[in-house]
């Protein structure tokens, strides 16, 4: 079930009415049933998974307050995060380890055939996994109490606004709000409702509109040259932010209906003066997971400069493979951790001092030439993301400045690649796109609107409907992190 | 409480309810402005069968070949080609019992399908007609559309018909929800369609149904065929040729299941597989429906007859329809 479709918004309001009619001690059981309802709508199958990793991880977190001697937890901590892993493996990674490994042994005159096992990926096992290894982890750290009744668990492992893409919610703020007293406020419940409109605005008007012109280049290349190819790229960097943005809104908003904060998982992302803050604005739940349990434990920033910048890259090649197997989303991780590392070591003593007074200084003209610089650095990178393959990513970045010796040409040919109306629908759109986000560097855009006077406010209401109704893509496109 | 959750759904409903009901209400009213090009057609086409009475002696029904091969203006005083872009024999035998009900029945009745609008719906993309077209320009009418929606379950090819929510999306249509409308609203929101959409539903009018598809002078490519391996049929495509077949013999209407021509260019590359499968499936039809004039050969014409991949030009219409004349004496014969 999606977010951007009919069953959805028939979904929504019933679970909504439910929750908010049964008596308090109830809710967390309409959030329970409505979250497995919504996670079998993708296949009933996949149930037994969640079902798995829940049961897995809350037994290990039991047994780990159990035992005493800290071997003994160390031990059932492993246990748990290696079942756990390994459902991840044999769904996620078993056929590109195997293809791997063959293509390996073929290069060595070994001939292996691969088994062909045709396992479907569950739609969002990367998301629960790691949630459900955070709050494993976490008690044994004694940093959180374990739950004690399964079910309760098992709502917060599968809360359905945030179980297929997001964000990653950390136990000691998903887990308490499942069971607390929840009350109905509406300027929490309005505000969630903003919020999900934007992030719909953000998912239908313009990451399914570029998606279209993005797939148009990505599955033809061979088509295509030049500046298309940068466009390509660029329309790709604005999809893939508006879509996991979009969802991540989407979700957080949701969850405000029923009295339940998740944790921001954007913060534009696009404005950021160097990778290391693209990546404290970028999928903040998962950068914070890897900052917590494998950049940290590797020892982090306080080890030998050469240390660090090997934590950095396992940590960002690891990023990488989360989200998919194959060599493009690890060559993407690396990209990321490379260029952390050259920053790191240019600018790593500005860059920490900056961060420590709250970030650089914006709105000046080097503050706007590092966020275009870091923006292009970023978008080369997303390229690699959705290319097909490492030689396609190439080939697309090599060959997008192409002609660019004939500047006007390059251009104008550029631009033919796509449907010129269809650009011009979205011009508006991106405009709105990048005030919301310049503005929300500062404040928060939808309290800024709540906070004009009625006319205005109202008018401002019914462009935006008009607008997301007249240029939406109502297909119900995937969003595009489901897939990881 | 639910006094607040009240002032938010009715907060929600003041402002998304306002524009919803004027995007629809101008939908429903001023289809002529924004709907695409096909819309005219359809629309003619219907109000020529649901409007008026006068009698013909020979209707022709398919699909935009047949529409763009048969030119009435050639083939008799008599004659009206009530074919539509993407239409299936489901489609026409809806079609052609309204017909019959308002004009009384036909003496013949010809029938030209291009061979992918009689496959597996998954193997073409004009499957989705009977919801893209006919739905979507409300000229389906809603009984029809009912026992349509009953019987589906009876296919294999079902997903021809199906939807998920079915009603509910059916309901949508109808109702002229932006999220089957606003593309349409979007695409003729600098420039309206009015005038070309008038002319064209003139043009249709004047012209007893027979339409132009692609443009005269410019021709090539591939057509839809020769992009397929092989020829398998739609179980749900043939039960409704039976239909209509069935229904002609209860109305003592002649049936003549015709073929339109290829470019040569298309002919040399659609498959021998192709070709076999098709004739076996048309020989099968002819021989267990005697009554029917079935003429399973598909011939090609030079390139240069063609106003596009798939369609005869101007020049190509009228040859084809001459050489129809020729052939069926019996039947065009004013």
């Amino acid at each position: 079930m999606l977010f951007n479709s009919l069953a959805f918004a028939i979904f929504l309001p019933i679970v909504f009415f439910l929750f908010w009619l049964v008596p308090q001690k109830y809710r967390w059981i309409v959030l329970l049933i409505s979250s497995y309802y919504f996670y079998m709508s993708w296949n009933v199958k996949y149930v037994v998974l969640i079902l798995f990793t829940t049961f897995v991880s809350y037994c290990s977190a039991l047994l780990i307050t159990r035992y005493e001697k800290k071997s003994s937890k160390l031990t059932i901590m492993w246990l748990a995060v290696g079942a756990s892993l390994f459902v991840l493996f044999f769904f996620k990674y078993l056929d590109f380890a195997q293809n791997t490994l063959i293509r390996v042994l073929n290069s060595f005159a070994i001939q292996l055939h691969p088994l062909t096992l045709k396992i479907l990926l569950p739609v969002g096992i990367s998301f629960y996994t790691f949630q459900t290894l955070s709050y494993v982890i976490d008690v044994y750290k004694g940093e959180v109490e374990p739950e004690r009744n399964f079910f309760k668990y098992a709502t917060f492992v599968s809360f359905f606004p945030q179980l297929v893409a997001g964000p990653i919610e950390r136990t000691r703020n998903l887990l308490p709000q499942i069971d607390c007293e929840h009350t109905f406020t509406y300027e929490k419940a309005s505000y969630g409702i903003k919020l999900m409109a934007w992030g719909f605005f953000k998912k239908i008007v313009i990451a399914d509109n570029l998606g279209v012109m993005v797939d148009v280049v990505f599955n033809h290349p061979d088509e295509y040259q030049g500046f298309s190819f940068a466009l390509a790229v660029l329309f790709f960097t604005i999809q893939i932010y508006c879509d996991f943005s979009g969802y991540s809104d989407i979700a957080i908003g949701t969850a405000k209906l029923f009295d339940i904060d998740l944790m921001t998982n954007f913060k534009s992302p696009y404005f950021s003066a160097s990778i290391q803050e693209f990546w404290r604005r970028w999928h903040i739940s998962l950068s914070g997971w890897f900052r917590d349990y494998v950049y940290i434990p590797l020892g982090g920033s306080r080890v030998s400069r050469i240390r660090h910048y090997v934590n950095l890259c396992v940590t960002f090649l690891l990023s990488g493979l989360w989200h998919g197997a194959a060599f493009t989303y690890i060559v993407w991780g690396g990209l990321h951790g490379l260029m952390q590392c050259v920053e790191s070591f240019f600018f790593g003593k500005k860059l920490r001092s900056e961060h420590k007074e709250g970030g650089a200084k914006k709105g000046t003209l080097v503050w706007w030439i590092r966020v275009i610089v870091v923006f292009i650095l970023v978008a080369g990178a997303w390229c690699f993301f959705r290319a097909g393959s490492l030689s396609q990513a190439v080939y697309v970045l090599g060959h997008s400045i192409q002609g660019m010796g004939h500047p006007l040409a390059y251009i104008k040919n550029g631009f033919a690649a796509f449907d010129k109306g269809a650009l011009l629908w979205l011009v508006f759109p991106l405009i709105l796109l990048g005030v919301y986000d310049y503005t929300a560097l500062t404040k928060d855009p939808l309290m800024e609107i709540s906070g004009l006077r009625k006319p205005i406010r109202y008018a401002i209401y019914y462009a935006f409907i008009f607008i997301t109704l007249l240029l939406a893509s109502f297909n119900s496109q995937e969003f595009v992190y489901f897939q990881f | 409480m639910w006094q607040q959750i009240a002032k938010l759904a009715s907060k929600i409903i003041i402002i998304v309810l306002p524009v919803v009901v004027l995007m629809q209400i101008f939908c429903a009213t001023l289809p002529m402005v924004y709907m695409d090009g096909e819309y005219a057609m359809y629309r003619q086409q219907k109000d020529y069968i649901a409007k008026e009475t006068d009698y013909n002696r020979v209707v022709i029904f398919g699909d935009s070949r047949s529409k763009a091969g048969f030119v009435p203006d050639i083939l008799g005083d008599d004659v009206y080609n009530l074919s539509l872009g993407g239409i299936t024999p489901v489609e026409t035998y809806y079609m052609l019992r309204e017909y019959v009900e308002n004009h009384g029945a036909p003496e013949y009745l010809v029938l030209a399908y291009a061979p992918l609008h009689l496959c597996r719906a998954d193997e073409n993309n004009d499957g989705c007609v009977l919801w893209n077209r006919c739905i979507y320009f409300h000229i389906f009418n809603q009984a029809d559309f009912f026992e349509l929606a009953r019987e589906r379950k009876q296919y294999d090819n079902s997903y021809m018909i199906d939807r998920d929510h079915i009603y509910l999306e059916y309901a949508m249509y109808q109702l002229y929800f932006p999220n089957k409308y606003g593309t349409a609203l979007k695409n003729a929101f600098f420039g309206s369609r009015y005038h070309a959409n008038m002319d064209k539903y003139a043009q249709m009018e004047a012209q007893r149904g027979y339409s132009l598809f692609g443009v005269d002078g410019v021709n090539g490519g591939i057509n839809g065929e020769a992009k397929m391996d092989d020829f398998t049929y739609s179980d749900l495509t043939d039960a409704y040729l039976n239909k209509i077949f069935a229904y002609c013999r209860e109305q003592n209407i002649k049936v003549v299941l015709e073929q339109l021509p290829m470019t040569e260019t298309s002919a040399h590359v659609v498959t021998d597989d192709f070709y076999k499968h098709y004739q076996e499936y048309l020989n099968q039809v002819a021989q267990n429906n005697p009554d029917v004039l079935v003429n399973p050969y598909i011939e090609s014409y030079s390139d240069t007859l063609f106003g596009d991949a798939d369609h005869l030009s101007t020049e190509g219409a009228a040859m084809f329809s001459n050489i129809i004349k020729e052939r069926y004496p019996q039947i065009f014969h004013n």
